[in-house]
């Protein structure tokens, strides 16, 4: 009995692993416009989900985007639930440790402080404050690293449920990225503003991809290489964030 | 007026909230797979408990307390990716190849071609048979007991005729013992239902998800409809859902109760 | 060996947070279920369905949807209330908010246990306590209450345990302050660093099942020191029903 068990578990995941073979399947958040959101039609739309479908069609694959939660992105790309993912992800020294990253599709882009307005949060000394963050990006590592010891670190599951914290008077500052941060600062009709000096942090945002994938990675690159250089990729920069680019015009 | 409620019709009938909608299938779904397994396993090992061999009956009670003594979450979280290991290890053991082992650099799984996708569906049937795990435990409990309360005169009288335990087993045991057992299993029922709001912990886009993202504050109007943070909203209208599950599975029950102990009532009050 | 200790060491802070969340919502969630059960056994109609509604509400719903409920309401009212209050921080911290929500939740559980006690506490001994002229006060602290706390203690000591796993769930649904983590969040953590889940899992398994035993040893002697009238106190079985 158990060895039927296992018997039909491995046909059933030998059909699974041999179907997936075929599809790329790219990872994403879901939650983080305009990198990637779910539209009003209940579908995954945003830069990432553009772009992708974009290299993908370039490089002859076939592409399926799943959500996956933050917190758990990289491992379960380590685990091989999918092959890739773009979400908005940062190339860290630290994250290449784990993981490989392809070329970068939206270059190193300071990260930025926004508090509401009236309140004078000053991000260069900070003391007894709420900081919020969402967990695992470069942000909550940065501001635990500077803040963590005369602050208050408060991490969450998206960047969403941070902003709705800080519009509620929870926290004192958020610190996000800067291209997740300006859509909302401007939208928000100046209750939200920026505050201090930007930071850099991060190489840039790219592909994660498993170590071992070097041949799906080299397709991957090809592809984003020649899409960086016919203008698509300024041009989808330019519809989804709004005065940015171009940037990788030859 | 009428464009207010139009509004909110078109609102409530969009694309992303039709997708919440769709995804109670997956909650419905997990609760009666769940519920069904958590059947399954109880009377497995209720008869396990009830076996004369030891061993047996060692690993009847094992089952039934271990998994009672740690946090439901805690087993829901852990059997999905203990299983998904095992999976792999087991393919691994047939299909890697030495090479193969080597040029695998991440820690798990053992080389490539062992690697198990793991998508909504496969997530939701693992996550079905782990609250089958979980309160197949409670059942077993509760079956166990209903088993016991089976009157003795029965059991006599089947072994006077010459059955085996087996067949005592299967044809007094199981059959009288769901009257008696229907209350607890009632019981069983009702933490299953609760325990199906977990289940965006295992990466299924479920109806608690759904709420987080759409009540969340919204502030770009390509993404849809600019709001604050309408979170609460959304969370009551599931707390209303469970509770109205609670009380058409209650009312199920009591129905359910009235049928089968007519004739044995008496007896099943006592 | 040396693994498994070391991992211990790792997950004893982390196990003090599900202790704390315990402990800090066993002794309201106590008085309050006394309320919610008198009021339920209440003849005052308004007094008997508000209790009711609170009990069947609490006990219907998940703990986690709870969570998420609690906390994104408490947060609305944070402008308009918490804030000028100035206890804005304290208010919206998940150890308030924790043993807020459980407390709100084990009440009805407890609740339901004790009013369950309550009427099966005998007649004949508050007909006595009655005919002694004894007021309504002295007939419950004498009479009905004692008998009404030996007859749920053993249920209680279940749902004392169970509060306690449940509160593997609290950092689920509330956000991660600092470096506050509990069990759970610390045993994904690390499986999700190196892929063990049966070391991870099994250590914070392990402390559940430890805290647990402790919880039904404690109990067991205040159960023994309640009976302690009878001729032989009875045991309190270490397995008792563990539906909730």
């Amino acid at each position: 009995m158990k060895k039927l068990i296992l018997a039909a578990a491995t046909v059933l995941a030998l059909g699974t692993a041999a179907q997936a073979q075929e599809t790329v399947r790219i990872a994403t958040e879901g939650a983080y416009a305009p990198w990637n959101y779910v539209n009003e039609a209940g579908e995954l739309a945003g830069y990432e989900i553009d772009l992708g479908n974009a290299i993908c069609e370039k490089a002859g694959l076939t592409c399926e985007f799943v959500s996956n939660d933050w917190d758990s992105i990289i491992p379960n790309l380590l685990a091989g639930n999918y092959d890739l993912i773009m979400a908005g992800m940062s190339i860290t020294e630290e994250r290449k440790e784990t993981i490989d990253f392809t070329q970068d599709y939206f270059p190193p882009d300071p990260s930025k402080f926004v508090a509401m307005a009236g309140s004078d949060i000053d991000p260069t000394n900070l003391e007894g404050k709420r900081v919020g963050v969402q967990g695992g990006t470069i942000q909550a590592a940065y501001a635990e690293e500077n803040f963590g010891s005369t602050n208050t670190v408060v991490s969450f599951t998206t960047a969403d449920q941070a902003m709705a914290d800080l519009a509620a008077g929870n926290l004192d500052t958020i610190i996000a990225d800067g291209p997740y941060l300006e859509p909302v600062v401007a939208a928000s009709g100046g209750a939200i503003e920026f505050v201090g000096e930007d930071v850099m942090i991060g190489d840039g945002f790219g592909a994660g991809i498993r170590k071992d994938e070097t041949e799906l990675k080299a397709k991957f690159d090809e592809a984003l290489a020649a899409l960086k250089a016919d203008g698509t990729v300024d041009k989808l920069i330019a519809q989804h964030f709004e005065g940015r680019g171009p940037f990788y015009a030859e | 007026m009428s464009e207010d409620i139009a509004f909110w019709l078109s609102y409530l009938t969009n694309g992303k909230h039709l997708t919440w909608y769709a995804s109670f299938q997956f909650t419905i779904f997990a609760a009666i797979a769940g519920g069904t397994l958590a059947v399954l396993f109880g009377l497995g090992g209720a008869a396990l408990k009830n076996s004369r061999f030891l061993p047996l009956r060692l690993i009847g009670s094992t089952y039934s307390s271990i998994v009672r003594g740690v946090p439901d979450v805690l087993f829901f979280l852990f059997f999905p990716l203990a299983f998904e290991q095992a999976v792999e290890w087991f393919i691994a053991a047939q299909v890697c190849t030495p090479e193969a082992i080597a040029a695998q650099s991440a820690a798990w799984p053992p080389c490539r071609e062992a690697n198990w996708f793991l998508g909504t569906p496969e997530y939701l049937i693992l996550a079905s048979v782990s609250l089958g795990l979980v309160y197949g435990a409670f059942a077993t409990n509760v079956i166990h007991g209903a088993m016991c309360s089976v009157p003795r005169g029965q059991i006599e009288a089947a072994r006077a005729y010459g059955m085996s335990a087996r067949q005592v087993l299967w044809r007094i045991q199981i059959r009288q013992m769901w009257v008696y057992a229907l209350p607890g299993l009632s019981n069983v029922w009702m933490l299953i239902v609760k325990a199906t709001s977990l289940l965006s912990l295992l990466q299924i886009a479920d109806i608690v998800l759904w709420a987080d993202r759409l009540g969340a504050p919204n502030f770009l109007p390509t993404v849809g409809l600019v709001h604050e943070d309408w979170r609460w909203r959304y969370y009551l209208v599931l707390f209303l859902f469970y509770i109205l599950v609670t009380l058409i599975s209650e009312k199920v029950f009591n129905a359910l109760m009235a049928r089968m102990g007519r004739g044995i009532l008496s007896e099943a009050r006592a | 060996m040396d693994r498994l200790l070391t991992e211990l060491a790792i997950f004893a802070p982390a196990a003090l947070f599900n202790i704390y969340f315990a402990v800090a919502s066993i002794p309201l969630g106590f008085v309050f279920a006394v309320f919610l059960a008198l009021g339920k056994a209440s003849s005052n109609p308004f007094l008997s369905r508000l209790s009711r509604a609170y009990i069947y509400a609490f006990r219907g719903s998940p703990l986690f949807i709870q969570f998420f409920m609690v906390y994104s309401l408490g947060l609305s009212f944070n402008v308009s209330v918490w804030k000028p209050m100035g206890i804005s921080g304290f208010v919206l911290h998940p150890l308030f908010i924790g043993p807020l929500v459980l407390v709100l939740n084990t009440a009805a559980y407890t609740a339901e246990i004790f009013y369950g006690a309550l009427r099966a506490v005998p007649r004949g001994e508050i007909e006595a306590a009655r005919a002694y002229g004894m007021s309504r006060t002295q007939q419950f602290r004498r009479v009905v209450w004692p008998n009404l706390i030996r007859l749920a203690w053993p249920a209680y000591t279940n749902e004392v345990v169970f509060l306690f796993h449940a509160t593997a769930i609290v950092y689920f649904a509330l956000p991660v302050i600092g470096q506050q983590k509990d069990l759970m969040i610390t045993a994904k953590e690390l499986f999700e660093r190196d892929y063990n889940a049966f070391l991870h899992f099994s250590v914070a398994a392990l402390y559940f099942l430890a805290v647990s035993l402790v919880v039904f040893f404690i109990f067991g002697l205040v159960y023994q020191r309640l009976m302690r009238h009878m001729p032989a106190a009875p045991r309190m079985r270490f397995v008792p029903k563990w539906i909730r």
